[in-house]
């Protein structure tokens, strides 16, 4: 990677927890995936989630956003329990999740798409704001507001994926592999961006295969092996504990 | 013991249905019941061939009336007194049921680029010409005033008559007994693992060397073949045909019967042939009676008009309480037991979300 | 062949298929957002033709000039095409809701059989709603047969008394009813924040809940549209073929869907677009063939546009959800 590696600017203020998973157990069918999962994401700060495919990451979210109700444990997001709410009613509460995939809808309009992720606000100037911003943020969905967002590359699909995510003035991020499948470069791009939208305070909870770019990002990182918990602390330390680097950096340092 | 009742549960059970009209002896003649029988086996045998294109195959098909007055109307054709060449029952009923198969043979071949909903419509669609044709081709079919009388089925020793109902039964049932076997067969046959991989994921099978368009082909021609035995076997039992028989709410009601019995079970097609005919056989003329209806009533108190509101509510309670039908095949009922999060957790996985 | 023979064939071709289409319009909005083919939905326009010949015999319209409203027919119509509306909106939204929302994460072949149940018990309340012993139904005697609708309008040429091409009130109607219905929801579908969402749940319902959609809201607000636009349907389609029965539901439920089908299921001016083209080929056969004929013909028609282009005329490639 052309970019050097640079700590996050501070590290952030451990005390106001935004979102708390406390013990979280969750079920597809008679397979348990979540056995157990208790993870925090404080205010100001980038958490990032590691493990293999199937450890149960994406689980780990789609329980937090309430698509997926979990079985056992508990969902409190700025204090309030979300377990058992309904999906749309998570979103309103600020709690927005960018799922894994390319999760646009192809046969709107990018202009419409970002119109479709302010979906709960009433502040039409708040929204017009905040359109402008995020066609500032990404420029080339600018020269393509008219066009259907299935026309776009991955890449630019995630882009949008994501505008559409903050258009929804979330309080706290979900991000599900946002750089899968992506040409580097635009991958690089992505991860600037996460990593600045989190410097002007949004808490982020990351989902990512490529543990190197993650950690580089992240505050503090969290391992999941098999449904559970295997290792967590400080981004810096994972990315030099042994045990991290044989299983998700290729064995280097 | 369990093992012996496994093996032989299908000749029980033939022998026990055979053995049916025995109770007639000791009834009165109102309450004799061999009579209502014969439809239950005539429609069980249709819906066994429905059951071959949407439990086994997985292709909705709306308009098997249609291969029933194929069938019918073929055997008619080739049989009645009014028309030049009578070929007699047999060779009638065999030209009946090949009738048939050349027709849903001929139906498949337009529809093999069509997927889902759009090929519901085009079965239904074609129901529809069918009826049609029938009721305008009148040189051919006599228009709407049907076709009549039919010939009895001819066996040495046995005489059919319309009063004697036991012989047409028995007759009927070992027909009913071998398409049975026939079915099962052709379920564990080559082509009828191709109809169960259609089934479960045409593209996999495709990429797996099956060829789907041939499999939706056979399971077409085979399944219109009985649906069209099952018709000539009904015209024959009615001694007559006319064109709105069939029609789309006859579709339907074979559709039910595979459906409510269990979707690909070909014992839950029988249960099913005996609860719909059931119902329209002995629930209408019994709830007739309960509301005191008859032919001076006011038609509001005729259950009759009643039957299809009935039917209708039984069905949407029947796909509530039991989506997989009275006697599902395995496969069907692990399908629909999950939890909605777990669906939704597959769509999510999946991508497979349009 | 001439002119006039011709643009009659075309007027009349028209109305048919606009109805049709409006009809259709509900089909095709259902299926792009819950993909089922409601067979409830030609019942429910039957049902509201149902209750619009029955407010038209408790209103006394059907004693043309003994009643104010009875001389006033547009301010009749004005009255019972959003009376019709509202009770096709509210059967729609109720057969949603006691019968398909239950069944949302089960296989399509357990909805679709649902709907054929509801068809059946809508039907068959039709049936009975005609043996009410109302003077409009003939007492309710024949409770199958079907029953006349009164005309509510003067029967005159609009084209003027001596032209040969015959353009009635009725058919003035039916246009006026369709076209700014049809225009209205395309406006809605296309440029509202909640006709985007409709699309949105259509094309993709889990990403539209992470924005905080209320899936089963839109669901139901489609029901509710589609019902609406059933029962102006039935109002046009009771005015403009003058009579009412129990099965008009399949007849015309089976050609608006085929016209769905022939557009392009789950595309809008698709079903519009079918629609026209049903009505067109329905006028052309009866005048050619014979009314015996049109369905033959149009199923035909049918089969022949799904073998060359299988998603329909506007339809672009579907992908099967199994």
């Amino acid at each position: 990677m052309v970019e050097p590696v640079v700590p996050p600017s501070a590290p952030a203020p451990a005390t106001a927890p935004i979102l708390e998973l406390h013990n979280l157990t969750a079920h597809f069918g008679h397979i348990q995936v979540l056995r157990g999962i208790s993870l925090t994401v404080n205010a100001g700060e980038l958490v990032c989630l590691l493990g293999s495919n199937g450890a149960g990451k994406s689980t780990t979210l789609l329980c937090a956003s309430a698509i997926h109700h979990a079985s056992g444990g508990s969902v409190r997001f700025l204090g309030e329990d979300l377990t058992r709410a309904a999906a749309h009613t998570v979103v309103a509460r600020g709690l927005v999740h960018v799922p894994e995939g390319r999760r646009i809808f192809p046969k709107l309009t990018i202009d419409e798409n970002l119109i479709m992720g302010a979906w709960l606000r009433r502040d039409r100037a708040g929204i017009a704001r905040d359109r402008e911003r995020m066609l500032d943020l990404f420029p080339i969905l600018r020269d393509r507001l008219r066009q259907a967002g299935g026309t776009l590359s991955g890449g630019e699909q995630q882009m949008l994926a994501l505008a559409r995510a903050l258009m929804a003035a979330p309080k706290l991020l979900l991000l599900d592999e946002p750089t899968m499948g992506i040409a580097p470069l635009l991958a690089e791009r992505i991860a600037a961006t996460i990593r600045s939208l989190n410097r002007d305070g949004l808490p982020i909870l990351l989902v990512e295969q490529n543990a190197r770019l993650a950690l580089r990002l992240a505050h503090r990182a969290y391992v999941l092996e098999n449904g559970s918990i295997a290792m967590h602390g400080p981004a810096a330390e994972l990315a030099h504990d042994p045990r991290v680097t044989a299983a998700y950096l290729g064995g280097e340092g | 013991m369990t093992r012996f009742l496994r093996r032989w549960s299908w000749f029980l059970v033939f022998a026990l249905a055979a053995l049916v009209p025995l109770i007639d002896l000791v009834l009165p003649a109102r309450l004799r019941i061999t009579g209502m029988l014969v439809p239950v086996v005539t429609y069980a045998l249709v819906a066994l061939g429905l059951n071959i294109v949407v439990g086994f195959t997985g292709l909705l098909h709306l308009g098997s009336a249609a291969f029933m007055a194929v069938g019918a109307y073929a055997f008619a054709i080739l049989t009645a007194p009014c028309f030049p060449i009578q070929c007699g029952f047999w060779p009638g009923l065999a030209l009946a049921t090949l009738a048939g198969a050349l027709a849903g043979w001929a139906l498949a071949l337009p529809t093999m680029r069509l997927r889902g909903d759009y090929l519901t419509i085009v079965t239904l669609g074609c129901g529809e010409i069918v009826r049609e044709l029938l009721k305008n081709l009148e040189p051919l079919t006599k228009g709407t005033q049907g076709i009549n009388p039919l010939p009895p089925p001819a066996l040495p020793w046995v005489t059919f008559t319309a009063a004697q109902p036991i012989p047409f039964y028995l007759l009927f049932l070992a027909l009913l007994a071998g398409a049975v076997v026939v079915c099962r067969n052709l379920r564990h046959s080559a082509t009828g693992r191709a109809w169960t991989a259609v089934r479960e994921d045409e593209l996999a099978a495709k990429s797996v060397g099956v060829r789907t368009d041939a499999a939706k082909r056979s399971a077409f021609t085979w399944g219109a073949g009985l649906c069209a035995l099952g018709g000539a076997l009904a015209a024959s039992y009615s001694t007559g045909v006319e064109p709105s028989i069939y029609d789309f709410q006859m579709s339907v009601i074979i559709l039910c019967i595979v459906v409510i019995g269990g979707m690909g079970s070909i014992a839950g097609v029988l249960i099913g042939a005996v609860v719909m005919m059931g119902f329209n056989q002995v629930g209408v003329p019994l709830l007739t009676g309960l509301m005191g209806g008859g032919a001076e009533a006011h038609p509001l108190l005729d259950a009759n008009n009643w039957k299809f509101l009935i039917f209708g509510l039984a069905l949407i309670l029947a796909m509530r309480l039991r989506p997989e039908g009275l006697l599902p095949a395995r496969e069907v009922r692990a399908e629909l037991h999950h939890d909605p999060d777990e669906s939704d957790q597959e769509a999510v996985r999946a991508g497979d979300l349009r | 062949m001439n002119g006039a023979f011709l643009s009659q064939l075309l007027i009349d071709g028209t109305t048919t298929g606009l109805v049709i289409a409006l009809v259709a319009l509900g089909y095709t909005m259902v299926y792009g957002i819950v993909e089922l083919i409601n067979f409830a939905h030609g019942d429910i326009v039957m049902l509201g033709a149902m209750l619009f010949l029955t407010l038209i015999g408790l209103l006394g319209l059907d004693h043309a000039g003994q009643s104010w409203l009875a001389r006033h027919p547009w301010v009749a119509l004005a009255v019972l095409v959003p009376a019709c509306a509202t009770f096709g909106a509210a059967v729609a939204w109720t057969v949603d809701r006691v019968a398909y929302r239950p069944l949302r994460h089960l296989p399509k072949l357990t909805v679709l059989v649902t709907a054929l149940g509801c068809s059946f018990v809508i039907s068959n309340l039709g049936l009975l709603w005609g043996g009410l012993p109302l003077a409009v139904f003939g007492g309710g005697r024949a409770p199958s047969s079907p029953k006349s609708v009164p005309d509510l309008l003067p029967t005159l040429n609009l084209l003027g008394a001596d032209s040969v091409v015959f353009l009635g009130t009725k058919e003035a109607l039916v246009l006026g009813l369709c076209l700014p219905l049809m225009a209205a929801l395309t406006w809605f579908v296309r440029c509202t924040r909640l006709g985007i969402a409709m699309r949105a749940c259509a094309q993709n319902p889990v990403a539209a809940r992470l924005m905080g959609v209320n899936v089963d809201a839109l669901i139901s607000l489609t029901f509710v549209i589609g019902g609406a636009l059933a029962g102006v349907a039935a109002v046009a389609y009771a005015t403009y073929h003058g009579t009412v029965q129990f099965q008009l539901g399949y007849n015309l439920g089976v050609m608006a869907f085929t016209a769905a089908v022939l557009g392009g299921i789950g595309n809008l001016p698709g079903a519009v677009l079918g629609g026209l083209v049903i009505g067109l080929v329905q006028a052309a056969t009866t005048l050619w063939l014979g009314s015996d004929w049109t369905n033959v013909v149009v199923f035909l028609v049918l089969i022949l546009t799904l073998v060359f282009r299988p998603n329909g005329l506007l339809g672009t490639q579907m992908r099967e959800k199994v």
